[in-house]
């Protein structure tokens, strides 16, 4: 299941890429900025923004799934809507404020778009990006699209945040053009704090893909206020990357603009909301990296 | 993903330039500061001209009338000036050619409604304008069509000439013309009230084409001269076209020496400044003004500063003979690099220097206004739409660009004016850094330079004049927004104006009936089907374009009676060789009149709705559907809301994209049926300039879920705005599906967040994004590279923007300046890359 195809995507790698986002993630980072890449079924998509408080939702629903708040807006039981195939919420919603996030498309239907592309590709040296959510918790679906990609000719990378079965996806991971591969921060606690998971299978993952394709691997570190931005958490990743041999770095600078997006899904939004990261800091903390003879861009 | 921090309201853009001198800078500053003003000079004298002399033969009388006017113009001389000459005595002043039409005028003076289209046009109220109207607020000038200055002497004087040319004017000879025997004059004329077609562009029909700078910098006029007397000598009158050809001859050879004349009086003033100014500086500088007037245009210029003088003398003296919009200067870089190489090499001129010239150039350029009907002005924003367009190739194929080229994209960088607009023909032979200096161009985001595929040109040129490969790929130029021309041979008096799609629509809905006004065009069975509004659609569509086109021919006729245009002529080749003017058909290729329109995209997603709604999911019905539109929808929100998620064109789906395909070919086949005044068939091509907006404004609620009054696409691929979802990449797969090898002319709007293309990586994907389009069968892409915030806070804070210009359709424009609802359209283009 996917949740999104974005064209001439900006930061996912070289030339025109099309990133294909992978619905469902073993992990529930609280800055996430996809948080409807999160869960492996679908997700209702209610846009407050646009809502007229007409109730339509209300009124068509045929498994009473719809309630009202306080303000006349509507709620959703998502369980329920998750699994609906009515949809008679969204077909009466003339202000288009309601939609289905994740589509069960097969391999082939999306190859067979992907390859309209391919002169844009070929142009600018792109190609495709697995995205996510996390492409390799869909091992077989992403086997299939990566052959088929392949076989055409087109590179394809993939972002993970590196928590996988290795024994899934060992047969193929090596057809991957390269890896951005997140890392956190490498104490566990703090790992499993504010990802909702330890490190211990990440970083086992980490060894086995640097096993093979060592050169392909890019480590991915978002920087987030009050998580990893310290000095002593960068250092311990500088001397994890240092003692690894893992010389190619960029750095994601936490940004708040997914926010909005959680509360339409019916989540809660739990990071501080004053907080921000400056430029400066994320620049000293690059220069760390420099020193340390570790390649490192910032995003 | 991005690292936009949430504390700033908006991003910046990536690239900020500066005049690179002083001097520059304080011209700048001068035409920022200026108000727009209408200067009656040159109608005074052509009146005057005109008045003494009835009975001339009809090419010497209009070279009279020119040559008397231009030589008694006011030579000004403003204090920063690297090389002279203006169109008026005023930085911002237009001239009110009362010559080719004078009713607009008229009837600005006694108050009365001009044309229907008036009252759906917006104007422009900021930045040069709001200093007009303060101005006329203090009473010493009279406001005039909502933007200009009039002061009370030249409003005398215009409204004498005025009244003179009632009967007499370009128009009113069209008008008694075409009125009484044209069998379809009244389809125009309903076409006008419904606003099916754009108001008569009489005021201003000119330009379109591009002089033959080559021969006329290197050869000077005085050789040219020489080149007709000889003719003259040479040719024995056997019959009335001999003795006109002669006249033409004597008529070119009346301009061209009153145009060195001009020029001469420049000279005189400077040496009169050199007397008043103290500065030595100054001084000295003036003395070389003056020996370089003196010496050209008549003479081949001698060096670089002058042939830049010589340059703008050519250039200007075009744009005072006739009412242009869309004359423009050509290929800059290619005619005028070998008198900067020889400078450069013999060590006579820095690029420094250069730069300056170019820069200031620019404001010279930018400097000059037309005054039109008000509804003329609000569908060009005021533009003149002079168009440079670098790059290309030579004649053997091989890469155009040098270092003047990267020069004027560093001038354009530097100092942000909105004229002369820039254009790039894209091969895949240009250097890399020129490339890069274009897209770092971009990225001030100016809106220009605009790419064209010189490769799609070159196959439609081939496809349609006999002419060798080589000829096109040297002259291959551009002739206004995004027409192509072929420089120095084209006539370019093009086109009749616009033709709205969307109205088009509306008649075959309503059996032939606009529901706006009522007005009955030609009548057509209400249709229930798909297939039968398709088949209503077309019948509208061919009648249309062929009584427009038509219309367009006894205007033409009318033309040649009163403005035919002789210093041109004497600069096109072949009108000297074969002693025909422009009108009776003497340049290279006469098949450049084109037949434009607007809002087929519109057009293309209703019928895409309809066959949806009714044929597939059989909602409802054709006559249900026809009652939502005219309801705009209230009482229909559901049904709006289907037609809404029907497929939309620009996200790379056949179901819509066939049926756009399906138009688009039906309409350039309807075009070329019929041939323009000079014998050719007409070339199709469609553009938007800014008549989207009020064409939009006169059309009920359309099937595609539009709103009534809202404007309609802009340009020929663009998507509507909003409903291009997938990116885009996707919207130029749709877009290359046509070919565009059938049109001459057409755009496509693409707007990116500042982040989108950030840095070296972000430039190469964009020129990849250029390349691989162009690779398909894509013709023209221009961008807006600005977050639609920081356009928003312009709308709120105008004063902090008086300088930010954005692209419009095939223009960029001071954004300040431009009307409303056209600011809305350019911030609600979906923007790609957050």
């Amino acid at each position: 299941m996917i949740f999104n195809i974005q064209e001439f995507a900006v930061n996912d790698g070289e030339g025109i890429r099309t990133i294909i986002f992978f619905k469902g993630c073993p992990l529930a980072c609280k800055w996430c900025s996809n948080p409807e890449g999160q869960s492996f079924v679908l997700d209702l998509f209610h846009n407050k923004n646009l809502c007229q408080k007409c109730l339509q939702c209300f009124k068509s629903c045929p498994f009473n799934a719809v309630s009202k708040d306080n303000n006349s807006y509507p709620v959703f039981k998502r369980e329920i809507c998750c699994r609906c195939e009515k949809r008679e919420c969204i077909n009466n919603c003339i202000e288009q404020g309601l939609k289905i996030i994740g589509e069960d498309i097969s391999a082939q239907e999306l190859i067979n778009k992907i390859i309209t592309n391919q002169l844009f590709f070929r142009n600018s040296g792109g190609g495709v990006t697995f995205s996510g959510g996390e492409p390799l918790s869909q091992p077989e679906f992403a086997k299939e699209l990566l052959e088929l990609c392949f076989k055409r000719g087109i590179s394809v990378g993939v972002e993970t945040c590196g928590l996988f079965n290795w024994e899934n996806v060992k047969n193929f991971i090596d057809k991957f053009e390269f890896f951005y591969f997140d890392l956190k921060c490498i104490n566990s606690e703090l790992h499993k704090s504010f990802t909702g998971s330890d490190n211990k299978i990440i970083l086992q993952n980490l060894e086995n893909l640097y096993s093979i394709a060592k050169e392909k691997i890019t480590i991915s570190i978002p920087v987030i206020p009050c998580f990893n931005d310290t000095d002593v958490i960068v250092d311990e990743i500088i001397s994890y990357c240092r003692k690894k041999n893992l010389i190619n770095t960029r750095l994601l600078p936490y940004h708040n603009l997914g926010e909005s997006k959680y509360s339409a899904i019916g989540l809660e939004y739990k990071m501080d909301k004053k907080l921000s990261i400056s430029d400066s800091r994320i620049e000293f903390i690059k220069q760390r990296f420099v020193n340390a003879d570790i390649n490192c861009i910032i995003e | 993903m991005n690292s936009q921090s949430d504390t700033k309201l908006f991003e910046q853009r990536e690239i900020k330039g500066n005049p690179s001198t002083s001097r520059i800078t304080s011209m700048r500053e001068k035409y920022l500061s200026e108000p727009l003003i209408i200067d009656s000079e040159y109608i005074k004298y052509y009146t005057e001209a005109h008045k003494k002399s009835d009975g001339m033969n009809i090419f010497e009388r209009r070279a009279e009338c020119h040559s008397y006017s231009i030589e008694n113009l006011t030579p000004v001389i403003r204090e920063y000036e690297p090389f002279v000459g203006s169109k008026t005595r005023f930085v911002r002043g237009a001239i009110p050619y009362c010559n080719y039409a004078s009713q607009y005028i008229t009837h600005e003076f006694r108050n009365e409604e001009h044309e229907a289209q008036d009252k759906v046009t917006d104007l422009g109220t900021g930045g040069g304008i709001a200093k007009s109207k303060e101005l006329a607020d203090s009473g010493e000038y009279e406001f005039f069509s909502e933007k200009f200055l009039l002061s009370k002497e030249d409003k005398k004087v215009l409204y004498d000439c005025a009244e003179y040319w009632l009967g007499k004017s370009m128009q009113d000879v069209g008008d008694s013309l075409w009125k009484t025997s044209f069998k379809n004059a009244e389809y125009i004329e309903k076409g006008w009230k419904a606003v099916l077609y754009t108001a008569p562009h009489d005021p201003a029909p000119e330009g379109r084409y591009v002089l033959d700078f080559e021969t006329a910098l290197n050869d000077g006029f005085l050789k040219i001269v020489e080149r007709m007397k000889l003719k003259i000598r040479d040719t024995v009158v056997t019959d009335y076209k001999s003795a006109e050809k002669i006249y033409f001859w004597k008529a070119g050879i009346r301009v061209l020496e009153a145009t060195i004349n001009w020029a001469n009086n420049y000279a005189t003033a400077a040496l009169i400044e050199t007397e008043r100014t103290s500065d030595l500086k100054r001084k000295f500088e003036l003395k070389e003004i003056a020996e370089r007037c003196e010496n050209v245009p008549a003479n081949p210029p001698r060096n670089f500063k002058e042939a830049v003088q010589a340059f703008w003398f050519i250039y200007l003296a075009g744009h005072i003979e006739g009412a242009q919009l869309g004359y423009s200067p050509g290929r800059f870089d290619r005619y005028m690099y070998p008198f900067y190489k020889k400078d450069i090499e013999k060590g006579i001129i820095t690029n420094e220097e250069v730069l300056e010239l170019l820069e200031a150039l620019r404001i010279k350029m930018t400097e000059i206004e037309y005054v039109a009907s008000f509804s003329w002005e609000g569908l060009g924003s005021g533009n003149l739409y002079q168009n440079m367009i670098l790059g290309g190739t030579d004649e053997h194929g091989r890469r155009g660009d040098n270092e003047l080229s990267l020069l004027i994209l560093q001038s354009a960088i530097n100092c942000q004016t909105t004229q002369p607009t820039l254009s790039i023909w894209y091969d895949d032979t240009l250097s890399e850094e020129f490339l890069l200096k274009a897209i770092e161009c971009v990225k001030t985001g100016c809106g220009f330079p605009a790419w064209f595929n010189m490769k799609i040109y070159i196959q439609h040129e081939l496809q349609k004049t006999k002419l060798p490969l080589s000829i096109i790929r040297k002259y291959a130029a551009m002739g206004g927004c995004t027409e192509p021309t072929l420089e120095g041979m084209s006539y370019g008096i093009v086109q009749a104006g616009f033709i709205n799609h969307m109205k088009l629509f509306e008649l075959a809905m309503n059996g032939g009936i606009d529901p706006r006004t009522g007005i009955e065009f030609d009548k057509t069975n209400i249709p229930e089907t798909y297939d039968e509004l398709l088949n209503a659609y077309k019948f509208h569509l061919k009648n249309a374009i062929s009584n427009w086109q038509r219309y367009w021919n006894y205007v033409m006729a009318a033309h040649r009676q009163t403005t035919n245009l002789i210093y041109s002529s004497t600069l096109i080749r072949d009108c000297i060789e074969c002693g025909l003017s422009l009108d009776d058909g003497g340049a290279i290729n006469n098949s450049t009149p084109t037949t434009l329109s607007t809002g087929m995209v519109n057009v293309a997603n209703s019928l895409a709705s309809v066959k949806k709604i009714i044929e597939d999911e059989k909602l409802c019905t054709m006559n249900e559907l026809k009652i939502a539109c005219s309801n705009n929808w209230r009482g229909f929100e559901k049904l709006r809301l289907k037609a809404l998620q029907a497929p939309k064109w620009g996200n790379n789906d056949d179901y819509v994209d066939k049926i756009y395909e399906e138009l688009f070919d039906v309409y350039c086949d309807y075009v070329i049926q019929n041939k323009n005044y000079l014998g050719e068939p007409y070339d199709p091509s469609m553009l938007a300039i800014s008549t989207h907006t009020p064409f939009g404004k006169v059309c009920s609620a359309s099937p595609d879920g539009r709103k009534a009054e809202e404007p309609l696409c802009d340009g020929v691929t663009s998507p509507y705005p909003g409903t291009d979802l997938n990116g885009p990449v996707s919207v130029l797969l749709s877009a290359s599906k046509i070919d565009h090898t059938k049109i001459r002319g057409g755009l496509h709007n693409l707007k990116f967040h500042p982040n989108a293309i950030k840095g070296i990586q972000g430039s190469k994907k964009l020129l990849a994004l250029i390349h691989s389009y162009f690779g398909y069968t894509g013709f023209q892409l221009q961008f807006n590279v600005v977050d639609s915030n920081m356009l928003r806070d312009a709308q709120e804070y105008p004063e902090n923007y008086r300088d930010l210009i954005v692209r419009v359709a095939g223009f960029s424009a001071f954004f300040v300046e431009l009307s409303k609802s056209i600011q809305d359209q350019v911030i609600e283009r979906t923007e790609h890359g957050l």
